[in-house]
């Protein structure tokens, strides 16, 4: 796997809030989003910081983050995924120290997760106030 | 020029209340003021609503005769919380010709307080493609900040807390507040007894503080502070049935505590007629033009101290603070204090169609 990314911004919207990044591409319509511990690494990607020193700037975050095979092969699939996705692209790396932003409290490690959505414009259909039932949106009203 | 409007709700709605309510409003009114000014207004749909039951009339016969496909038009108003606004599709026709969007954001509060939603927004499908109510307000708002030329918000408040967020790609932002429905045949009617009676109008969900309202009038009536009852108007929500349930168990429960769930204008009009005060103790709302519609019936209103409310300046307006204590004590205050005449010009619907028509030149 590359070891030199960079966010794919073309054609695409990517924004964070609260720790958790939402992208969406306006090549393909699909809609991701990716968790916080996710959202940290293509933060990492985004300012070009060497792959080797990722796991130091994780530890001295995450209270549990343990560099091993299980930790890596997890991230590792969360990398080749966004390159599956065509939300990575190549890049240089040359940075070797960075602070994680401070828009969430960091606690435990997590696998980082990037979800897709790809049927939106099927399932956004119902208005979630008004026809649904008490389990909530989008479970429908039983009118008959 | 043909102008269009967002009618996707309204066409699959069962019923019409909150938002919904104002964009059918504000629909007749542009309608009138586009006719005047010579341009074309229709309406518009994202989705082929066919899988769910149409109800014609809750847009508005005119419109309703003169849906339009969006692609043909010049100026697209999304009024309505659409999920599924079409940034994607904007996106490209904005690349093809000029065409100029401008989107509500009514308020932002599954992002910023995504407790008092359900936390999933969709749960109908297989456990992975589950979305967070959250997560999905999040796209709903990235597209329309991607591709909107103007976002709309009805109060500065709102427009913060968009600010707040941070966003990379943002649309311009102007603060429009909305108004009230102006009363029709409107008349105040004192009430036989001397009872007085306090009403709140809003949706019953968590956050709109029905609890808190609940609890206050129960220590009135407990230690007979005052002679009131209270009328809540308005459909269930969501994630409220213990509230519910204290509400039917209560021994005032039909007698000095009513609950008009299903209740049409013309009877929301009555009640008003009869109404001493209208209590809003929500804890957040993006607007809350519950205020305006009592204010224009002259009726006193006691809100919570929430900023978006006190963004309105008004001698008949008080605010309280606190708990259902805090809120009995200013109740039984407020009561007592008898609408005070003066110049202030309540907003309207029309004064808020008037100030988004300007948008398009």
């Amino acid at each position: 796997m590359s070891q030199n990314l960079n966010l794919n911004l073309e054609n695409t919207s990517w924004e964070r809030i609260d720790g958790e990044i939402i992208v969406i591409s306006y090549n393909t319509g699909k809609y991701y989003s990716v968790n916080k511990q996710g959202s940290d690494l293509l933060y990492l990607i985004e300012m070009k910081v060497k792959r080797e020193l990722w796991s130091k700037i994780l530890k001295l975050n995450f209270q549990n983050f343990a560099e091993n095979t299980e930790t890596t092969q997890k991230i590792d699939e969360f990398i080749e995924k966004c390159l599956n996705e065509k939300l990575l692209t190549g890049g240089e790396t040359n940075i070797e120290r960075v602070e994680l932003p401070n828009d969430y409290t960091r606690d435990n490690w997590e696998s980082p997760e990037l979800r897709i959505f790809d049927d939106l414009t099927d399932i956004l259909l119902i208005d979630p106030i008004h026809d649904t039932s008490l389990e909530g949106w989008p479970n429908l009203k039983n009118d008959d | 020029m043909n102008i269009g409007t967002d009618i996707t709700n309204l066409l699959a709605s069962n019923t019409i209340s909150g938002i919904p309510r104002v964009v059918l409003e504000t629909n007749s009114y542009l309608d009138e003021i586009f006719k005047k000014q010579g341009f074309n207004f229709y309406g518009f749909t994202t989705k082929n609503f066919n899988k769910l039951s149409k109800q014609s009339e809750l847009t508005g016969e005119a419109l309703d005769k003169k849906i339009k496909d969006w692609k043909e038009l010049d100026v697209l108003f999304f009024l309505d919380l659409n999920m599924t606004f079409p940034a994607l599709e904007l996106m490209k026709e904005k690349g093809r010709r000029k065409i100029k969007v401008v989107s509500m954001v009514h308020d932002i509060m599954p992002i910023t307080s995504p407790d008092w939603f359900p936390e999933k927004a969709v749960t109908t499908l297989n456990e992975e493609s589950s979305i967070l109510s959250k997560t999905l307000f999040r796209f709903y708002l990235q597209g329309v900040s991607n591709v909107s030329d103007l976002i709309v918000v009805p109060s500065l408040h709102v427009k913060n807390e968009i600010l707040s967020l941070g966003l990379k790609n943002l649309s311009d932002i102007r603060v429009i507040p909305l108004g009230s429905k102006e009363p029709q045949k409107f008349e105040r009617k004192r009430n036989s007894t001397s009872a007085k009676q306090i009403t709140y109008v809003s949706t019953i969900e968590p956050r709109k503080g029905h609890i808190d309202l609940i609890n206050a009038m129960s220590i009135i009536w407990k230690k007979n502070l005052s002679d009131l009852s209270l009328t809540l108007v308005g459909r269930y929500g969501w994630d409220s049935e213990i509230l519910i349930e204290k509400m039917n168990n209560h021994k005032e429960f039909g007698k000095k505590l009513i609950w008009e769930n299903n209740c049409s204008d013309d009877k929301l009009e009555q009640i008003y007629s009869k109404s001493d005060l209208v209590v809003v103790p929500s804890f957040g709302e993006g607007f809350g033009f519950s205020i305006e519609e009592a204010l224009a019936r002259k009726i006193p209103v006691l809100a919570r101290n929430l900023d978006v409310f006190k963004e309105r300046s008004n001698l008949n307006l008080s605010f309280y603070e606190g708990g259902p204590q805090q809120l009995a004590d200013s109740i039984v205050k407020k009561i007592e204090i008898p609408w005070q005449d003066n110049a202030q010009i309540i907003r309207s619907m029309r004064d808020f169609a008037i100030d988004l028509s300007m948008l398009i030149s």
